[in-house]
C-alpha cells in the first residue's frame, strides 16, 4: 500500500477545470434544435374540488404548441413507489403543489403567458396538515378511496425484550423530539429536456442521480402511454447538485415525455428558484417518541422508538427512511434490546424524498439528545456513557449488522481531545460543549433486490483509457475517486484516465449514486474492471518481454520486471502489439460489483451494507442570554472514512455535510401555514452563508476495511448527521435548557431559558 | 403582450463588443446567456440572493439578475468566460482547482469572479475579509472551506 | 423569472429626469441600484409603465463634507457609505448600517437613495406569483384582509432598510426634487406608517441628497441589528442609537431609533427625556429600551415570531445605547 502513486493522494476533481471556465453544460444550458419550452400549472390550494379547467384561452395564444391536462394522460398512469402520483391531478388537489394543467410553447415568455390564460375555478375543501390528527379515526382523507391516512407500510422492528430491560434498568429516560421540513437547496434547479425520436424512443436530457432506475421508470411510463417496448436513453447533463433530491422521478419529467408526444417535439422544463422551493420534495418532517434507559454502570439497556412521519399527499422515498432509520436506533452505540414502530401518514402537505442522510439525521437527533439525558440521569459524563457504549470492530448489532471496521472510539477521542473536552464541560458560564457519534451505511446498501454497479473499460494505441461507470457524478467527485483507482490499478497516470458518466447508451448499469455507495460500490467495480484488463495488458507484455507476468509490474505507463527494472516496455507499445498483432487483442474490461450486503428480512435484520461508516462530532457554543442566539465557537468533525483515497474530496465531503447540518440544527426550515409555503425563495429560507461558518476541523481517522476499494468506505452523507445533536447537547452544557425540536431557533433557546429561569424561580420559592 | 420599443445596444464583453438588439425588459443575465450564448453565468435564484449570476461590471461585482441589459452600454463586463486566456487557466480559477473549491460548480462561476473582485481590491485579504466578500455567494456542497482556502492560497502570494 | 414588459428612460441630467417624471408622474418607477425594485418588478408587485434609471445622473454622487453638514448623493453606493473614513469615524451608526446591508456585491450595487425609499415587506406579500394566487388578497395588494394579523384592519408590512434608522439617529434630512421646486424635509417625513403606502414622496420627485447635520463635542452612535444569518438578510429587528454629552460627562442629546418593528421607522420619542441628564448609564438606557419595546409591533410576518422581535427591539436599543457610549469613548 505504501507505494500508492494515485490512491491516498490530495488529486483534483477532474471535471473542476471545465467548471471553473464556465464551459460545463447543465441541463439549464442546454439547446436543441425545435425544442420547445415547458410551463405547469399548480392547483392554488391544498385541498380543493376542481370544478372547471378551461384551457382554450392557452391554446388559442400565438406560440402555443399544446396544452394538457389530466384527461391527456393515458391509463390513469401513476408514479412513485406506491403508484399514487398522476403526473397531472383531476378533479382534486391534494397540496399546493399539484399539477393540473401544463404547456409546451416556442418561448418560456409564451408558456408562461399561456399558464396564466388557463381558467380555473375550486371549490376548496378542508385540508388534513397535522399528522397526528390525521391519523385519527374519522379524520378526513387525502385519498378519498383509502380507508385511513396511515400509509399501509408498516415499519417494525424488535430485538430483545425491551418491556424486562426497563423493568432492570437503573436509569430510564423518556422525551419527545421534532424535525423540520428542509430542502436540498441544489444551486442548479430541476429540469430535464424530453425528446422522442421518429420510432417513439425517449432520449431524456436529465439530472438524475438515479439514470438506471429512472430508464426503467419512463419505460413503465412509456407503455403506459401506448409505447410498449421503446428505447429509453438517458444523457446526464452537469449536474448542479444533488443531496437525494434526484433519486426519484417528479412529475415534470413524465409531463416533458407527454408534451414531447402530444407535439413531437424536443420538450424542456427548468424550475425557477420558487418552483424548486415548493415543487420538489424535502426531507420530512419527524415526531419521534423515545426511551433509552442503562444500569447502574452505564451500559444500555434498552432504546424504545415510536415515530410518526408526516407523508404528504403522496409518497416518494420518504416514506421508506425509517428503513435508514433503524440503523442508529438499533446500532448505534451497544444497546441489546431494540424497539421501533414507525407510522407515515397522508395529509395536505407536501410530499417528501431522500434528502443526504435518509432519515438518518432525524433519528440520531432523538438518540443522542436523549442519551445526553440518561448521561445526566445516571451522573455521568455524556463522553464516559457514550464511551463505554462505542461500537467496535467485530460486532454483531442486533439488527444484525456485522461490525467490520470502527473507528468510533478514536473519533471520540480526538474530539475529546481537539475540544478540551474536560476542560471546557459543565463551566455553566454561557459556553458548553457537546458531543454526538454517528453511523452510517459505508459499503453501500441493499435498499433493491441489487446493490450492483458496472464498469467497462478500455485503452486505445497509446495507452489512454475510457473508464465508462455506471456511478453518477453530482459534484460529490466519484468521477475523480474512480479515476483515481484505475489509474493505480492500471500504472497510468490521472490524465491518462477518462471518465464517461452520463449517458445509458454506453454506461453500464448502477443502482444509482445513494447511501454514500459510490466509492464503495463503483470503487470496487472499477477496480474489478481495471484488474481484469491488467491482467490482459501483463499477458501480452509478457510475450513480448518474454517473462512470466506474475513477474511484471506497470508504473507511470511502463512495463517493467520487479526483478530486473532495466527490462521494461512502454504500456503504448504493448497496447499497440496487442491490437497490431494477427489475431490481436482488445484492451476492454467488465465488471460488474454487487457488494455481498443483504437485504433485509421481514423483520427488518440482516447486514445492510458490507461496512459501516462512523463517526463523532464535538462542538463548543457560546449562548447569549439575552437574544438566545448561539454562536458556534470550535467544531470538530471526526470521521472514521477506512482509507481515503482522495483526503481533498472527502474533507470537502465533510465540510459541505457538516455546513448543510449547521443549517438543519440552528435555522433552515420550511414554514408551512395550511399547505401554503411562507418561505421558499433564498431571501427567506436561511442556508447558510460563508459568515455562518463556525471554525470547523475535518479530522479523518483511518481503518482499515478489508472489503472496500484500497481500504475505503463511503462518507457522502454522514457529515450531516449527528450535527443537530452535538450542537443541541453543547446549548444544554451552556445554559441548561434542552431544545427538542429543530431549528433550533434563537426564540426557543430564549423561550426556554425564560422558562428556565421562572422554573429555577418557583423552585428557590419553595 | 405589449409591444415595447427595441434597443440596439453595443456590449463590451470580455474586451470584446457585441451589438444586441433587444427590449428593455431584459436583465444582462438573460441577454449575456440567450444572445450572446455566454452560458458560463448561471440563474440560481434570479432575485439576488445566491450570486450565481454574478458577472464584474468595470471590476465590480454584479447580479446579473437584477442588472437591466439597456443600462450595461459604454461599461466593461467581464464573465467567467473572460478569466481563462490562451487556454490556460486565470489564477483564481487554477486556485479553484487546486484547491478542490468546486463540487458540483454551479456557484463556481460567480464565485470565482466575486474572489477575483475583492482580490484586484484587496491583494492580502484577511479570512474574515474573503468570507464577507463571498458572503453574498451561496454554496451548497462546500461548506465555503475550500473556497476560503482558494482564494487565501493567492492572497499569500502577493504577502 | 421574466421581467415584465416596460418602456425604458433614461435621462443624463437631473432636471431631464425631474421633467419626464412631471409628464409620466404614477405610471414611472425609478431605478437605480436595482436590487429592490428589479426584483418587485419579477414578482409583479409593480408593473410600472416606465422604468427611468437615475444611475446616470452625476449630480446624485459623492460624499461631500460641507461647513455645517455633509452630503451624500442619493446615488452613492451603500459600500462608499460603508468604506467612507468621515462616515466610519463621525457617523458611526451609518457606517455600521452600511456594513449590515444585505451583503457586499448588493451593497456595491444598492445606493443610499434606494436603501432610504425601499417598500416595506411580508411573507404574505413577497412571493412569486405562484405562491400569491393560492393567497387572499391582502391590504397590501389592494384588498380588504391582512393574512399576517387575523382581523387586521391595516396592513402591518414591516420596513426593512437598514441606512434610514441609522440616518434619523442623526436627525438626518433629505432633498426632494421636482421641476421647479425643491424641498428638505426630516427623514423621517418620508415614511407614512401606512403598510399600504408606506412613503410620502410624491410621483413627480426624485430624492437626490441626504444631508446630515455636523454634530459638536462629545458624541457617539450605533446601530445594531438582529439577523438569522451572518449575511444577506434584512434586519428582524433593528435599533440606531445617538447620544451626545455635556461638558459635565451628563447626556445632552440623544435620539433612539428603531426598525423592522412597523410600516417605518419609529423614533423612541420618550428616550430623550428618560436620557437626559444623567450619565450614560445601561439602568437608564434599560428604560428608553423598554419604550422602544412598547413601541414596536411584532407581528408574525417575518422569518421569526412577531412577539421574539419585538422583545428583540428591547435588546438591540439597549445595544445600540451602549454602542453610542463606547464610539463616545472612542472619539474622546
Amino acid at each position: 500500500m505504501s507505494d500508492l502513486t494515485t490512491v491516498g493522494k490530495k488529486i483534483t476533481k477532474r471535471d473542476a477545470p471545465l467548471k471553473v471556465t464556465g464551459g460545463a453544460t447543465y441541463i439549464q444550458d442546454l439547446k436543441i434544435p425545435g425544442m420547445l419550452y415547458g410551463g405547469i400549472l399548480y392547483g392554488q390550494y391544498a385541498h380543493a374540488k376542481i370544478l372547471k379547467l378551461d384551457t382554450a384561452r392557452a391554446e388559442r395564444l400565438p406560440g402555443v404548441t399544446a396544452v394538457i391536462t389530466a384527461a391527456d394522460v393515458p391509463n390513469d398512469f401513476r408514479f412513485g413507489i406506491m403508484k399514487d402520483n398522476p403526473p397531472l391531478k383531476g378533479g382534486r388537489v391534494r397540496s399546493t403543489r399539484d399539477e393540473i394543467a401544463a404547456v409546451a410553447a416556442t418561448s418560456a415568455e409564451i408558456a408562461a403567458a399561456a399558464l396564466e390564460l388557463i381558467e380555473v375555478e375550486y371549490e376548496e375543501l378542508p385540508g388534513i396538515f397535522d399528522p397526528l390528527e390525521a391519523m385519527k379515526e374519522g379524520a378526513p382523507l387525502v385519498h378519498e378511496e383509502m380507508k385511513s391516512n396511515i400509509l399501509k407500510m408498516p415499519w417494525k422492528l424488535v430485538c430483545g425484550d425491551v418491556e424486562s430491560a426497563k423493568k432492570e434498568s437503573a436509569y430510564v429516560v423518556s422525551d419527545t423530539f421534532r424535525t423540520q421540513w428542509v430542502t436540498h437547496c441544489c444551486l442548479g434547479t430541476s429540469g430535464c429536456l424530453a425528446a422522442l425520436d421518429t420510432s417513439n424512443n425517449l432520449t431524456m436530457y436529465s439530472n438524475t442521480q438515479i439514470p438506471s432506475l429512472a430508464q426503467n421508470d419512463y419505460i413503465e411510463a412509456l407503455a403506459a402511454f401506448g409505447l410498449k417496448g421503446r428505447r429509453v436513453r438517458i444523457i446526464q447533463c452537469t449536474i448542479g447538485g444533488g443531496f437525494g433530491s434526484k433519486l426519484d422521478t417528479y412529475a415534470y419529467e413524465y409531463i416533458a415525455i407527454l408534451l414531447s408526444m402530444k407535439t413531437r417535439k424536443p420538450v424542456k422544463f427548468i424550475f425557477s428558484r420558487e418552483e424548486e422551493f415548493f415543487a420538489t420534495s424535502p426531507r420530512q418532517c419527524s415526531i419521534t417518541k423515545i426511551s433509552q434507559g442503562c444500569d447502574k454502570d452505564g451500559r444500555l439497556t434498552f432504546r424504545e422508538v415510536e415515530m410518526v412521519l408526516d407523508n404528504g399527499a403522496y409518497t416518494s422515498w420518504g416514506a421508506t427512511t425509517p428503513s435508514v432509520m433503524m440503523m442508529p436506533i438499533s446500532s448505534l452505540y451497544k444497546v441489546p434490546n431494540i424497539k421501533y414502530v414507525a407510522q407515515c401518514v397522508y395529509t395536505n402537505n407536501t410530499y417528501s424524498q431522500a434528502m443526504r442522510g435518509y432519515g438518518n439525521p432525524q433519528a440520531t437527533f432523538a438518540i443522542e439528545s436523549s442519551l445526553d439525558q440518561l448521561a445526566e440521569k445516571a451522573g455521568l459524563d455524556p463522553y464516559e456513557l457514550r464511551f463505554r457504549n462505542a461500537n467496535e470492530p467485530g460486532e454483531l448489532t442486533p439488527q444484525n449488522f456485522q461490525v467490520t471496521s470502527c473507528g468510533m472510539k478514536e473519533c471520540m477521542a480526538e474530539v475529546v481531545k481537539r475540544l478540551d473536552w474536560k476542560g471546557k464541560k459543565g463551566n455553566g458560564n454561557g459556553r458548553g460543549v457537546g458531543m454526538a457519534s454517528l453511523i452510517h451505511v459505508g459499503g453501500g446498501a441493499r435498499v433493491y433486490k441489487s446493490d450492483g454497479c458496472g464498469t467497462i473499460i478500455k485503452m486505445d494505441d497509446r495507452g489512454k483509457v475510457d473508464v465508462l461507470t455506471g456511478a453518477t457524478e453530482i459534484g460529490q467527485g466519484s468521477e475523480t475517486v474512480i479515476a483515481q483507482i484505475v489509474a493505480e490499478v492500471l500504472g497510468v497516470t490521472i490524465d491518462d484516465i477518462n471518465v464517461i458518466n452520463n449517458d445509458t447508451d454506453v454506461c453500464p448499469w448502477d443502482v444509482g449514486a445513494h447511501a454514500s455507495r459510490s466509492t464503495f460500490v463503483a470503487g470496487n467495480s472499477a477496480l474489478g474492471a481495471a484488474q481484469k484488463i491488467r491482467e490482459k495488458m501483463l499477458a501480452v507484455a509478457a510475450q513480448n518481454m518474454g517473462e512470466d507476468p506474475a513477474s511484471l509490474d506497470i508504473k507511470n505507463g511502463v512495463v517493467f520486471s520487479m526483478q530486473d527494472k532495466e527490462k521494461s516496455m512502454p504500456l503504448s507499445k504493448v497496447l499497440r502489439k496487442g491490437h497490431y498483432t494477427p489475431g490481436g487483442k482488445m484492451f476492454m474490461a467488465e465488471h460488474f460489483y454487487d457488494p455481498p450486503n443483504e437485504n433485509f428480512d421481514k423483520e427488518f435484520k440482516g447486514n445492510l451494507s458490507v461496512s459501516y461508516a462512523y463517526g463523532v462530532h464535538g462542538v463548543e457554543v457560546e449562548v447569549d442570554r439575552e437574544t438566545g442566539q448561539v454562536k458556534i465557537l470550535n467544531y470538530i468533525a471526526a470521521h472514521d472514512v477506512g482509507k481515503a483515497i482522495n483526503p481533498m474530496l472527502l474533507e470537502g465531503q465533510i465540510y459541505g455535510g457538516g455546513l448543510m447540518g449547521i443549517g438543519y440544527a440552528l435555522g433552515e426550515t420550511m414554514i408551512y401555514e395550511k399547505g401554503h409555503l411562507k418561505n421558499g425563495n433564498f431571501l427567506d429560507y436561511k442556508m447558510p452563508t460563508a459568515k455562518d461558518v463556525p471554525p470547523v476541523q475535518a479530522v479523518i481517522v483511518e481503518t482499515d476495511e478489508q472489503a472496500g476499494p484500497f481500504g475505503a468506505k463511503g462518507i457522502g452523507e454522514p457529515g450531516l448527521v449527528p450535527t443537530a445533536p452535538a450542537i443541541a447537547n453543547a446549548i444544554y452544557d451552556a445554559v441548561g435548557v434542552r431544545i427538542r425540536e429543530l431549528p433550533i431557533t434563537p426564540e426557543k433557546v430564549l423561550r426556554a431559558l425564560q422558562e428556565k429561569a421562572q422554573a429555577d424561580a418557583g423552585r428557590s420559592g419553595a | 403582450m405589449k409591444e415595447m420599443k427595441r434597443y440596439s445596444l453595443t456590449l463590451t464583453v470580455n474586451n470584446e463588443t457585441h451589438a444586441v438588439v433587444t427590449p428593455p425588459n431584459r436583465t444582462l443575465l438573460e441577454v449575456l446567456r440567450d444572445d450572446l450564448q455566454l452560458t458560463g453565468t448561471k440563474e440560481g435564484c434570479g432575485e439576488g440572493a445566491c450570486g450565481s449570476c454574478t458577472v464584474l461590471v468595470d471590476g465590480q461585482p454584479v447580479r446579473s439578475c437584477l442588472t437591466l441589459a439597456v443600462a450595461m452600454e459604454g461599461r466593461k463586463i467581464t464573465t467567467i468566460e473572460g478569466l481563462a486566456q490562451g487556454g490556460k487557466l486565470h489564477p483564481i480559477q487554477a486556485a479553484f482547482v487546486e484547491n478542490h473549491a468546486i463540487q458540483c460548480g454551479f456557484c463556481g462561476p460567480g464565485m470565482i469572479l466575486t474572489s477575483q473582485a475583492l482580490l484586484n481590491d484587496n491583494p492580502t485579504p484577511a479570512e474574515g475579509e474573503i468570507r464577507r466578500a463571498i458572503s453574498g455567494n451561496v454554496c451548497r456542497c462546500t461548506g465555503y472551506a475550500k473556497i476560503v482556502k482558494a482564494v487565501q492560497s493567492l492572497a499569500g502570494e502577493e504577502r | 423569472m421574466k421581467l415584465p414588459p416596460f418602456e425604458y428612460l433614461e435621462p443624463s441630467t437631473v432636471p431631464e429626469a425631474l421633467s419626464m417624471l412631471d409628464a409620466y408622474r404614477d405610471t414611472v418607477q425609478i431605478i437605480a441600484g436595482g436590487t429592490e425594485v428589479v426584483n418587485r418588478l419579477k414578482l409583479r408587485l409593480i408593473s410600472p409603465d416606465y422604468v427611468m434609471n437615475i444611475k446616470k445622473l452625476r449630480d446624485l454622487e459623492g460624499i461631500v463634507d460641507h461647513e455645517q453638514s455633509i452630503i451624500i448623493g442619493a446615488n452613492v453606493s451603500v459600500n462608499e457609505i460603508r468604506d467612507s473614513s468621515l462616515l466610519q469615524h463621525k457617523y458611526k451608526a451609518v457606517a455600521e448600517a452600511a456594513f449590515q446591508v444585505a451583503a457586499p456585491p448588493l451593497a456595491n450595487m444598492g445606493t443610499i437613495g434606494g436603501n432610504i425609499l425601499q417598500n416595506t415587506r411580508c411573507q404574505f406579500y413577497n412571493q412569486s406569483e405562484i405562491v400569491l394566487k393560492g393567497l387572499e388578497v391582502c391590504h397590501k395588494r389592494g384588498g380588504a384582509i391582512c393574512l399576517a394579523v387575523k382581523g387586521g384592519k391595516r396592513c402591518f408590512s414591516v420596513y426593512l432598510g437598514d441606512m434610514a434608522t441609522a440616518l434619523i439617529a442623526f436627525d438626518a434630512q433629505c432633498v426632494l426634487e421636482k421641476s421647479g421646486a425643491r424641498r428638505t424635509i426630516p427623514i423621517i417625513d418620508l415614511f407614512t406608517g401606512q403598510g399600504t403606502q408606506p412613503l410620502s414622496i410624491e410621483s413627480n420627485e426624485l430624492l437626490t441628497g441626504i444631508i446630515i447635520p455636523k454634530q459638536n463635542g462629545a458624541y457617539g452612535s450605533a446601530y445594531r441589528k438582529l439577523r438569522v444569518r451572518g449575511s444577506m438578510d434584512y434586519p428582524l429587528a433593528s435599533a440606531a442609537a445617538f447620544l451626545a454629552l455635556s461638558a459635565d460627562g451628563k447626556i445632552a442629546a440623544s435620539r433612539l431609533v428603531i426598525g423592522a418593528s412597523g410600516p417605518a421607522p419609529r423614533i423612541v420619542a420618550g428616550a430623550p427625556a428618560a436620557l437626559s441628564g444623567k450619565l450614560p448609564e445601561d439602568a437608564d438606557f434599560a428604560a428608553a429600551a423598554e419604550m422602544a419595546y412598547e413601541l414596536s409591533e411584532g407581528v408574525d410576518n417575518l422569518a421569526l415570531p412577531g412577539d421574539y422581535r419585538k422583545k428583540m427591539v428591547r435588546v438591540f436599543a439597549q445595544r445600540a445605547l451602549q454602542g453610542a457610549r463606547t464610539d463616545m469613548k472612542r472619539g474622546m
